[in-house]
């Protein structure tokens, strides 16, 4: 009995904390966000303003556009780009933009700010810019 | 070391790789945890480093071709538990007390990584990194800890069943 309320109040405690935390990034209503790509030697090669509306995300967006490739269970590059249960899908292919996960990929800013969040946790800002970037590893900034 | 205890270390790290792989599609979601507390407390000290050192090298090699920003971190997290078992948890068998350092151990893990992704990325903010991971942290010391509350002593008693809780090994081999 003691085990069992044990486990209910814990299973309690951590769904409120998921669905929390899963709150604290909700999109603008409406608005409209920029999208930089940057290749492999530092050239800007796309920069377009999009609109969105609350129901968009960043990767729906890309997709719209772009011809994505996205990183397996073992980050080996893949056509199935399918949203993921928890957590973020990791891109590794923007059209010409190819990546391979160990030495290199694409890293997103957010207004210039590196973001930590993969592409699914980001929230939709009006006048946000967002720069997919070719990045080696540890070449960070 | 006896065979017997040689071919149950392979069975472990072959046991903790499988379920590891078959869980994969759900993120923190695996019984990891729980197995190395399992297989550490029958296992001498020596003998859970063995395995540790033997699993981590595995999964590395699967996964990411002995990467050492994934390898070094999760070496040095899992040996966490041997450690702490014989020394601050002074073998205990308790599930709770278990189950309360399976939940810490989750952060601890998740916690063990942000270093090594600062140097991987070359981006030095900590704090980005340590909020990223916590819904992460939070299912993995969920699941730490209700395997441990619940499945720690059925799958004890089947392991001292069979003879593997150490002392009764010690025995078995001055016999």
């Amino acid at each position: 009995m003691k085990k069992l309320v044990i486990t209910i109040i814990v299973i309690a405690i951590t769904t409120a904390s998921l669905i929390i935390f899963s709150q604290l990034n909700k999109n603008d209503t409406l608005g409209e966000i920029t999208i930089i790509l940057v290749d492999e030697i530092g050239d800007t090669t796309f920069n377009k303003t999009y609109g969105f509306t609350e129901s968009d995300t960043l990767f729906s967006i890309l997709d719209g556009d772009f011809n994505l490739m996205c990183a397996d269970n073992s980050y080996n590059i893949n056509d199935n780009c399918d949203p993921v249960l928890f957590g973020s899908r990791v891109i590794m292919k923007i059209d010409t933009i190819e990546t391979n996960w160990s030495d290199n990929y694409i890293g997103i800013y957010e207004n210039d700010v590196y973001s930590t969040m993969g592409i699914d946790s980001i929230s939709l800002n009006d006048g946000d810019v967002f720069t997919f970037e070719f990045t080696e590893i540890g070449d960070g900034n | 070391m006896e065979t017997k205890r040689l071919l149950m270390i392979a069975l472990s790290v072959a046991i903790l790789f499988t379920q590891e792989q078959l869980l994969m599609f759900l993120p923190n979601v695996q019984l990891t945890v729980l197995l190395i507390i399992l297989f550490v407390s029958v296992f001498s000290f020596k003998e859970s480093m063995i395995m540790i050192t033997s699993y981590v090298f595995l999964d590395s090699l699967y996964m990411g071709g002995f990467n050492v920003f994934y390898m070094v971190p999760m070496m040095l997290s899992w040996y966490l538990i041997p450690l702490s078992y014989h020394t601050i948890l002074r073998r205990t068998k308790n599930e709770l007390k278990l189950a309360l350092f399976a939940m810490v151990f989750g952060f601890i893990y998740g916690w063990m990584f942000i270093p090594f992704n600062m140097i991987q990325t070359g981006i030095p903010n900590f704090i980005p990194y340590l909020i990223s991971d916590i819904p992460f942290e939070l299912i993995m010391a969920t699941t730490g800890f209700l395997t441990v509350l619940w499945m720690f002593k059925p799958l004890y008693k089947v392991l001292s069943d069979i003879g593997l809780e150490t002392n009764k090994s010690i025995v078995n081999i001055y016999k």
